[in-house]
């Protein structure tokens, strides 16, 4: 009998353990004890009473991973200082890869998890993000400290004249990587042309044996951008006109344009300029391929300089040309723009407006920006008064000459359905294992496919009821403190 | 009133003691499995209103050929592997049953991939794949073998090969450990009767030794197959993505891919369930053979 009672009472423990943990609202500090309720109610009225514009008197932040080395440092530090400042808490959760957002935000408004302001990337926010609803307009809440941003930042997140993001990061833009050192010694120019690529490659192959040009395909979020740079010159320089009017559905992707971009692309393949090995390659051995001058080129964008010359050092000198011009008449066009930002959810505790917007305005003081963003060694940092980087030796010839040429990333206005059409697309087109004209009518059907099953629609900001336009609508936006 | 009373007198403890578990069980894999169910009949994309489309992402599902050559590529991997690593296994048991030389170290050399985690194996095997710094094809050219040289995992052709034998390598010393144990337990004096008899080595074999071991070989195949329908994403995910185009796709990576990638969680469900039931199929024509055999034996 004792037997049996003592083994309800653990089975009764265990059940009322397992109830407690699952109770709705239970959330761990940070202290790791459990408190009922949520911690921010109490705060409300101490806090939301003495002044509307510090809210519940806790920010939350969410946002990926902070891959810089010392940003994370420099965010504490930053952070720190906001919350002595203004007295109030500021909790940041930092995890998982940019592109994990969506699902971090999905599980926070279902587990009704307070967040505030979340990190995004341009991609998902134009494509994703805002559509879904799950972004607020920020048109009006920017408008305190919008003139401390560098000029045109804010274009890759303004969509129908309306601003959805705050970018907070460096602005990029890409080129081909090549080891200098070995262009001197075998006598070869920058190539501007296809045709003196071609040539350059196969001296290169000639005299040194290796590879010419290396690509990390196993990155298949990269391989777009090679179309990107194609498309550009085989539409007269029109291409972003030219996807939207395809995502409008006012022009199929099957017409002479897209089919001589792939061509384009696959032709590196047949010329020798890209081989078999850049199929099979990541990012990482890219690096190494290079750094052991096993090839003496590669694609790049100005995030990849700073790992490059980690593991290049002092071995050999670097330089950047343009993607050479593939059709005469054209000039190079580089895919580029500010990428990272943050929004605000909407499913952000409307009290906290203010509290978030004063953060925004603290983190885009100068000294708090610097602090942060030079953690990068930023060539365009989207604060104009961060400095640039005045370590990188490219960094003149790219803001000379790379930004004027450099539009928006094409994968930050179509969807990543159609742009995992060209993912697959270019290395079998490349491979010959499709041709360019079956690549096209891929792309194609992804879009079609997407209008069926999601009913997608480009311009959806035509469609949206005053309901939904209601619900990404900041009200009564609280006064903030601004400093010069 | 009785007889309830007499049942719960003799079995409410029993219930009693498993209703943890059951509480458990139920809002981690029955109640999601609803759930799922529940989401496959919307439109929902993770972030705003479910939609009801009733059918339709069913009927998306069956027009979405990916996924379709992702179920034949995981019938693929499943059959392949299972097979192969228990054939593999038997013998290397068989082998390691021998008094040979350094057979302590050859076991643990065999079952040491076990031990490794699928992120760990696929990294060490696509750098050992990788076409300019990997060791086989650089071995290969060592040996004037260059016409054996492939883009291993870069060639739509061979691409889900290569990761099949990453996965066998993985298992074969786990599956050689059940096939040791099995091969340990069959008394000595039954070769030696039929050696007597005059039967040879193959006789033995065929006649003893996989006969005596088939109990152990039924559940052998069925932790392989089983592993394999369900298991096999982080491999593939690590070592190609899915990739070159979609060649080496799996059911797990397309309906993680819709799911989360896409953001279209019904269609992502409604692929779960389709999975579901022709892994549920499997399961049970498993079951059935695998009683069947339990009780011949």
């Amino acid at each position: 009998m004792s037997k049996k009672i003592v083994t309800i009472m653990f089975i009764f423990v265990l059940l009322a353990g397992l109830v407690t943990a699952c109770k709705p609202g239970a959330t761990a500090t940070n202290e790791g004890a459990v408190e009922e309720g949520g911690s921010n109610e109490g705060a409300v009225e101490e806090v939301g009473t003495e002044d509307q514009a510090l809210g519940t008197g806790t920010l939350h932040i969410i946002g990926s991973e902070r891959t810089y080395p010392g940003e994370a440092d420099a965010w504490d530090e930053v952070i720190a200082d906001f919350e002595e400042e203004y007295g109030v808490t500021v909790e940041v959760k930092w995890q998982g890869a940019w592109n994990e957002i969506p699902q971090m935000l999905e599980t926070a408004r279902m587990a009704g998890e307070p967040v505030d302001i979340s990190s995004a990337g341009a991609g998902l926010v134009n494509t994703t993000l805002v559509r879904s609803g799950i972004a607020m307009d920020l048109t009006e809440y920017i408008q305190p400290f919008e003139s401390r941003f560098s000029e045109g930042s804010f274009l890759a997140y303004t969509i129908d004249g309306k601003v959805w993001g705050i970018p907070y990061g460096a602005s990029s833009t890409t080129g081909m990587l090549y080891n200098k050192t070995m262009f001197d010694e075998l006598g070869l120019e920058e190539p501007t042309t296809y045709e003196e690529l071609v040539e350059v490659s196969q001296v290169i192959a000639e005299e040194k044996g290796i590879i010419p040009m290396i690509h990390d395909g196993k990155a298949p979020w990269f391989w777009p951008i090679w179309f990107f740079e194609a498309y550009a010159q085989t539409t007269g320089n029109n291409s972003i006109q030219s996807v939207v009017d395809f995502l409008s559905g006012n022009k199929q992707f099957t017409g002479p344009e897209e089919i001589a971009a792939f061509e384009k692309i696959a032709q590196f393949y047949e010329d020798g300029i890209l081989t078999q090995e850049s199929l099979d390659t990541d990012t990482d051995a890219k690096f190494a391929v290079f750094a052991q001058e096993q090839a003496a080129m590669f694609y790049a964008g100005t995030w990849h300089l700073a790992p490059v010359r980690a593991v290049v050092g002092d071995a050999f000198e670097i330089g950047i040309f343009e993607f050479p011009i593939v059709v005469e008449g054209s000039i190079s066009q580089h895919g580029g723009g500010p990428g990272d930002c943050f929004i605000i959810p909407s499913f952000a505790d409307p009290a906290n407006y203010g509290l978030s917007r004063q953060f925004f305005e603290f983190i885009s003081r100068p000294e708090n920006a610097t602090k942060i963003l030079s953690n990068r060694d930023p060539l365009g940092p989207s604060i104009a008064a961060v400095p640039s980087t005045e370590t990188e030796p490219l960094a003149n010839e790219l803001v000379e000459e790379f930004y004027p040429n450099t539009i928006t990333f094409l994968d930050w206005i179509w969807p990543v359905e159609v742009n995992d059409a060209f993912v697959a697309g270019i290395p079998a087109v490349l491979s010959g294992n499709m041709t360019a004209e079956e690549a096209t009518q891929r792309v194609q059907d992804a879009l079609e496919t997407l209008i069926e099953e999601k009913e997608f629609q480009f311009d959806w900001w035509s469609t949206w009821t005053a309901e939904d336009w209601d619900k990404v609508t900041m009200k009564n936006l609280p006064e903030i403190e601004v400093k010069e | 009133m009785k007889k309830t009373m007499l049942f719960i007198r003799k079995y409410g403890l029993v219930y009693l003691m498993i209703l943890p578990a059951i509480i458990i069980y139920s809002i981690f894999v029955i109640y999601p499995m609803f759930k799922g169910l529940f989401v496959s009949f919307h439109r929902w994309d993770g972030l705003s209103e479910m939609k009801w489309i009733g059918l339709n992402n069913y009927r998306f599902v069956f027009k979405d050929q990916i996924f379709w050559n992702a179920m034949k590529n995981t019938l693929l991997f499943a059959f392949v592997v299972s097979i192969a690593k228990n054939v593999a296994a038997f013998f290397l048991a068989i082998l390691l049953n021998r008094n040979i030389k350094l057979r302590t170290f050859f076991r643990t050399a065999t079952f040491l991939p076990v031990t490794l985690a699928f992120v760990v194996a696929g990294m060490l095997w696509s750098w050992m794949y990788n076409p300019i710094f990997g060791l086989i094809n650089n071995f290969l050219k060592l040996v004037h073998l260059e016409i054996f040289i492939q883009g291993w995992l870069s060639d739509p052709k061979i691409a889900l090969w290569s990761i099949m034998f990453v996965d066998i390598w993985k298992w074969v010393g786990f599956h050689m450990v059940l096939f040791l144990t099995g091969i340990q337990a069959i008394p000595e004096e039954l070769y030696e009767a039929a050696r007597i008899d005059g039967a040879g080595r193959w006789q033995s074999l065929f006649h003893i030794t996989v006969p005596l071991v088939m109990q152990v070989t039924i559940v052998s195949f069925l932790l392989s197959i089983t592993g394999a329908f369900v298991s096999n994403y982080d491999l593939v995910y690590v070592m190609t993505g899915g990739g070159p185009f979609h060649s080496t796709e799996v059911a797990l990576t397309w309906i993680v891919s819709t799911t989360t990638r896409y953001a279209a969680v019904g269609k992502g469900n409604a692929m779960s369930m389709i999975m579901f039931l022709i892994v549920l199929v499997f399961g049970v024509f498993q079951m059935y053979f695998s009683q069947r055999n339990t009780y011949e034996m």
